[in-house]
């Protein structure tokens, strides 16, 4: 008996393993699904904080005083940075030596975050319509439900098989994130700055809950619809609020600490598990080809 | 032993099964003949707790295909019309795949059947690169795959070249003998239904309109038989000639009669095979 075999053979999590690993393999192998996923990543994480750190390091530091304007008006910012910002990010900014690097350590550590909850969503939404949506409309479904597999080991397979990349996806960009952050700003900041600790229950804790609501909330609509294309649209209904609510509050919950962070992450479990119960309830082996007849 | 008892399943108001009940003897090999929209698929849902009836009870050995789900599941193999295939993996790996929900060990299983359904050649190519009968063969290994005792394909031969279809139906057939294994089959291909069942159950628009085995269905729809001889001079025809014998009784008299009175070459009666009982049926249960 295989390794593989021994990990799936015996258990009550066998098959929800096997579901997973069908999911993602197929995942694996479907080009035109995942390149798209990579590119956002790679520009957010990658390409967009490089050029940010090469603007400032070799136009705007160089000219000196006059640097500042080059980069636009950021007196706003420069102003909320310097007085509303809590006093731990004044405490960090102080030192630094100007104000220019002020606005780039708070844009690198602060203003790009909502991109990491961005990515885990969007990510999420298009593996879960793809997964349980593609599965109705290749009509493969029916098959699994011949299976002695109850649905609570099918939903919970399927979860975990847009959950496990999207979260992965989400903690690749990060590292990616970090390392031309941390390599190209070293020269300006002459040490590590990314990430503070507040990152840790951001990626730790709002992140998974947020990715886990949106695997749900996609699930739930997946299995109402006919189609891939249906359930990514509809998909969207419910990914585009959240984006907005969530991302929208990531800077915000950086600066605010770790307590708005439990905050947040305890609010979007508690959504992730009334979702789950609604989906157990709504996902009852007998209702599935109800429609179908 | 399958049992249904009164069972309506009806979607919105349109009634796929009325009134149903019949029992299926285990180790027997059943047809379910009927046509399209009969409600043979509905049927096989029920079986498996796909569908809630809307009234009656059925019973799997005992078990509710509702209550005790999964327990039916892992006793039942069933083959639908869409044989539900991840086109992108290989057959194996679809086999694989199966054998790791059930929980069984897959390699040897799979050995075993690709030599009983000769898959060898194709069992390592995506299935969506598959023919039809091919399609056809690696989902009834699929539904063969953790052993069941209870078999219910729904057009396991659809899509099938005479030679596949003569490998399946003997395949059935053995593992019917060998296992004891019960075999219902839904299907239109009535002459090759002939060749495997032992008991037959007649279903349109959802209702039952008959069972029983060949013989007595014979003796209950066909009428007056119609026999082909071909004889040289017998009552002024020669070649092949139709005449009518009233019942089965009158036959061996009648073709007596003609071996005695001609050089009889053949005997043939026209009109009691399946095909025929089954217009006979539809003609007039409607």
């Amino acid at each position: 008996m295989s390794r593989h075999e021994k990990l799936v053979g015996q258990s009550r999590f066998g098959p929800v393993w096997a579901i997973a690993l069908k999911d993602m393999r197929a995942l694996k192998a479907s080009v035109q699904l995942w390149l798209p996923m990579l590119i956002v990543p790679l520009v957010f994480g990658g390409v967009l904080p490089a050029i940010l750190i090469s603007v400032v390091r070799f136009s705007a530091l160089p000219a000196g005083a006059e640097g500042v304007s080059r980069m636009g008006n950021l007196d706003f910012l420069l102003e909320l940075v310097t007085t509303s910002a809590p006093p731990a990010l004044q405490a960090q900014l102080a030192p630094l030596p100007g104000d220019i690097e002020r606005v780039l350590y708070f844009a690198l550590t602060y203003l790009l975050a909502p991109m990491f909850l961005l990515i885990p969503a969007m990510a999420a939404s298009i593996i879960t319509a793809n997964s349980f949506a593609g599965e109705k409309e290749r009509k493969t479904l029916e098959g699994l439900l011949y299976a002695p597999i109850s649905m609570n080991q099918l939903l919970l397979g399927k979860a975990l098989s847009a959950l496990l990349p999207a979260l992965g996806l989400t903690f690749g960009s990060f590292l990616l994130y970090g390392i031309v952050v941390n390599s190209l700003a070293y020269p300006v900041f002459g040490g590590l700055i990314f990430p503070t600790w507040n990152w840790l229950p951001l990626m730790l804790l709002v992140v998974p809950a947020l990715t886990a609501v949106i695997v749900l909330a996609t699930m739930l609509i997946s299995a109402k619809v006919k189609g891939f294309q249906e359930a990514y649209q509809l998909g969207g209904v419910v990914v585009l609020p959240v984006l907005a609510l969530a991302g929208g509050q990531a800077t915000g919950l950086l600066l605010l600490g770790s307590g708005a962070m439990l905050l947040m992450a305890a609010a979007l479990a508690l959504i992730a598990w009334l979702l789950l119960r609604s989906a157990r309830r709504l996902a009852q082996r007998h209702q599935f080809l109800e429609k179908l007849g | 032993m399958i049992r249904f008892d009164k069972v309506t399943k009806r979607f919105g108001d349109k009634t796929a099964l009325k009134d149903f009940s019949a029992q299926i003897e285990p180790g027997a090999i059943t047809g379910l003949i009927g046509p399209n929209g009969a409600g043979k698929t509905t049927l096989i849902r029920l079986l498996n707790g796909l569908l809630r009836p809307e009234e009656g009870t059925i019973s799997v050995d005992g078990l509710s295909p509702l209550q005790n789900g999964d327990e039916v599941r892992r006793r039942c193999g069933t083959l639908t019309e869409q044989p539900g295939l991840y086109e992108d993996m290989t057959g194996r790996a679809n086999l694989r795949f199966y054998a790791d929900l059930y929980g069984i060990p897959a390699e040897e299983r799979i050995e075993e059947l690709a030599d009983v359904l000769s898959l060898h050649a194709f069992l390592d190519r995506a299935t969506g690169t598959y023919s039809t009968g091919m399609k056809k063969r690696l989902g009834l290994a699929r539904a063969m795959l953790h052993r069941p005792s209870v078999l219910l394909l729904d057009e396991p031969t659809n899509g099938l070249d005479p030679d596949g279809t003569r490998d399946v139906l003997g395949y059935l057939r053995r593992l019917n003998e060998r296992e004891g294994v019960t075999v219902l089959i839904c299907s239109h291909v009535l002459a090759q239904l002939e060749t495997v069942c032992s008991r037959y159950i007649f279903l349109e628009q959802g209702v039952k309109k008959t069972e029983g085995t060949l013989d007595e269905l014979r003796s209950r729809y066909i009428r007056s038989l119609r026999v082909e001889l071909r004889a040289d001079g017998w009552e002024g025809r020669s070649g092949r000639f139709v005449v009518e014998a009233p019942s089965y009784g009158e036959l061996p008299a009648l073709i007596a009669r003609a071996a005695a009175e001609s050089r009889l070459y053949e005997a043939r009666i026209l009109n009691d095979d399946l095909e025929s009982v089954y217009f006979q049926i539809r003609k007039e249960e409607s």
